[in-house]
């Protein structure tokens, strides 16, 4: 990995990477790599601020490629072009509907040159939205299942989809739809660590549904539970942090 | 009178030597049992406390990122269990248990009532009852400590499988109650901790201590609509989950005939599944996490009508996942 390769991740690391920077951070071949590197950086950072280390394992290195590709058919250079058709190319395939009305692509939205740098910054603004999300109330993470060759389940190692409030997910796309075939194997949940994770925001009728959840299995696990207050304390807690 | 005096006065002092015995063979009978007490006698030790003891304290409640503080007053009084738990940040809301009721005040004073213990069941009211057929859990006393100005036993209750959590319970080794509990997924990342900062155990607690601050209106449950309720559905259906995580076990029954919930548990951890028809903002879909909560939604398809599958319930998500997707109707 060249040096400014490392002061492009370094610089995304600390908000300031331009657009370029983030893409030759999201471009660069050896994922693994970069991942490790990224990492690195990050316990370092944490280390330094004293920061935990919740969410080292959430890639969105892909959910940031689609998200530029659905907002930004941008027009910089030849390679950057090339870049983001190929991420197009892959959103396009994989996903086209949602499930959840309230969930809309953006993909139809198009935006023009000039506002190269302030989709950039609303990119970063969303992923930094999607992470404070999850650091404060609710992480919501899909994991993606395709029906083996041999009929049995195991885990994508893509990230499908990313951005709270503009995530489109395919649940007709093939592979995706393994209604009745799946057969829970020690395999399918080895490699549940490796899971992608996606960060949906929360309606407030997503949110009042969880609570509705939350009460209901409340109930059950009032009466069937041996550790007194716990369950209602559950249900307390979610309500504190108003839902 | 003379001789009844003195029978009486012997009766007092027998009667008081045979108290320094009782009293002298209950502390070494409570030394040799706190010793020779195994981890499952703990645990059924601690639910009896957790329902008879009277106690009184302020305790912390943190899942995953978020942590609340809440008071709580609990009685045993003519058989039956009444407590009160209180917010104490941001908005106060609060949770009333009377007997099997159990009535949620929110700070709009809304009141949800929990409907009552219909899935109470023998097996999971008691882990240690279920412990002989239980061997996803390891049990082990990790030995004596000290919290909240009080004597304490740890125990740790290590999950053998990844279809759950393991527990570190401390418990009051007077009372046996529960002083502070941390839930740990297969990495030893906390999801759920719970400890008292102080605790009381009062010999009386007043009906005014157990009093509800708000006063609101009672609310129904916003009824989980069914798919029974959709004309391609057939108007009775009974669900099945095919897949089970070990150890797990029903305790909604399998004759619910009609039924949209189903409920399991290993007598430590519980889920629900809730079979709805498809409406417009349903939970996205995938897992949703908060502690050591998930909830897991899906849309399945069977016979080319579709359904959702809600999972919700302390388990990890994958596993919670893996119940989901197995959950059909029986035809």
């Amino acid at each position: 990995m060249d040096d400014r390769l490392k002061e492009s991740i370094s610089a995304l690391m600390d908000d300031e990477a331009n657009e370029l920077e983030l893409q030759r951070v999201l471009s660069h071949a050896e994922k693994d790599e970069l991942l490790d590197t990224w990492k690195t950086y990050h316990s370092i950072k944490s280390v330094l601020q004293h920061e935990q280390e919740d969410f080292l394992a959430i890639d969105v290195t892909q959910a940031v490629s689609q998200a530029i590709a659905q907002e930004a058919p941008l027009q910089i250079n030849d390679d950057l072009n090339k870049t983001l058709e190929d991420t197009s190319v892959q959103t396009n395939e994989s996903f086209s509907s949602t499930r959840n009305s309230a969930l809309q692509s953006p993909s139809d939205n198009p935006v023009s040159d000039t506002n190269i740098h302030d989709d950039s910054s609303k990119l970063m603004t969303k992923i930094s939205s999607g992470f404070a999300i999850a650091a404060s109330i609710f992480v919501a993470f899909v994991f993606v299942l395709q029906n083996g060759v041999d009929g049995r389940s195991s885990v994508n190692d893509n990230l499908i989809a990313s951005v709270p409030a503009s995530l489109s997910v395919n649940t007709n796309a093939p592979g995706f739809q393994n209604v009745g075939t799946l057969t829970a194997s020690s395999d399918s949940l080895s490699v549940s660590k490796k899971q992608p994770k996606i960060i949906v925001e929360f309606t407030e009728e997503h949110a009042r549904r969880f609570n509705e959840y939350l009460l209901r299995h409340a109930e059950h696990s009032v009466a069937s539970s041996h550790a007194g207050m716990i369950p209602l304390a559950r249900v307390a807690s979610v309500n504190a942090v108003g839902i | 009178m003379i001789f009844l005096s003195k029978k009486r006065g012997h009766t007092i002092a027998m009667r008081l030597f045979s108290l320094v015995h009782l009293v002298f063979g209950l502390l070494l009978l409570s030394s040799i049992t706190n010793a020779d007490t195994s981890p499952e006698q703990w645990l059924e030790k601690m639910q009896l406390a957790s329902m008879k003891e009277n106690y009184q304290g302020t305790f912390m409640f943190s899942r995953g990122d978020m942590s609340s503080s809440m008071s709580i007053v609990h009685r045993y009084h003519n058989g039956e269990e009444q407590e009160l738990l209180k917010q104490l940040d941001g908005e106060m809301g609060e949770i009333v248990r009377q007997g099997n009721q159990v009535m949620c005040v929110f700070p709009d004073n809304r009141v949800v009532q929990l409907e009552k213990a219909k899935y109470s069941n023998k097996i999971v009211q008691s882990f240690s009852n279920f412990m002989p057929d239980q061997n996803n859990y390891r049990l082990q006393n990790i030995g004596e400590c000290r919290l909240v100005d009080r004597p304490c036993i740890k125990l740790a209750i290590k999950a053998v499988d990844i279809h759950r959590y393991s527990y570190f319970l401390w418990l009051d080794k007077q009372t046996g109650l529960l002083l502070k509990s941390a839930l740990k997924n297969d990495e030893g990342v906390d999801l759920e901790r719970f400890q008292y900062t102080n605790i009381v155990f009062p010999e009386k607690i007043s009906d005014k201590a157990l009093e509800p601050m708000n006063a609101g209106s009672l609310v129904e449950h916003v009824m989980i609509p069914t798919v029974q309720k959709d004309i391609n559905w057939p108007s009775e259906i009974r669900w099945k989950s095919d897949w089970v995580p070990p150890g797990f076990m029903s305790i909604s029954g399998n004759d619910q005939l009609g039924g949209n919930v189903l409920v399991y548990s290993d007598g430590l951890a519980n889920y629900s599944i809730f079979i709805e028809k498809i409406e417009d903002n349903m939970m996205p879909e995938g897992a949703s996490q908060v502690g050591a909560t998930v909830a897991y939604a899906q849309t399945l398809i069977f016979n080319s009508h579709q359904y959702s599958v809600t999972v919700i319930g302390e388990i990890p998500a994958m596993t919670a996942m893996l119940v989901a997707k197995s959950v059909k109707p029986v035809m």
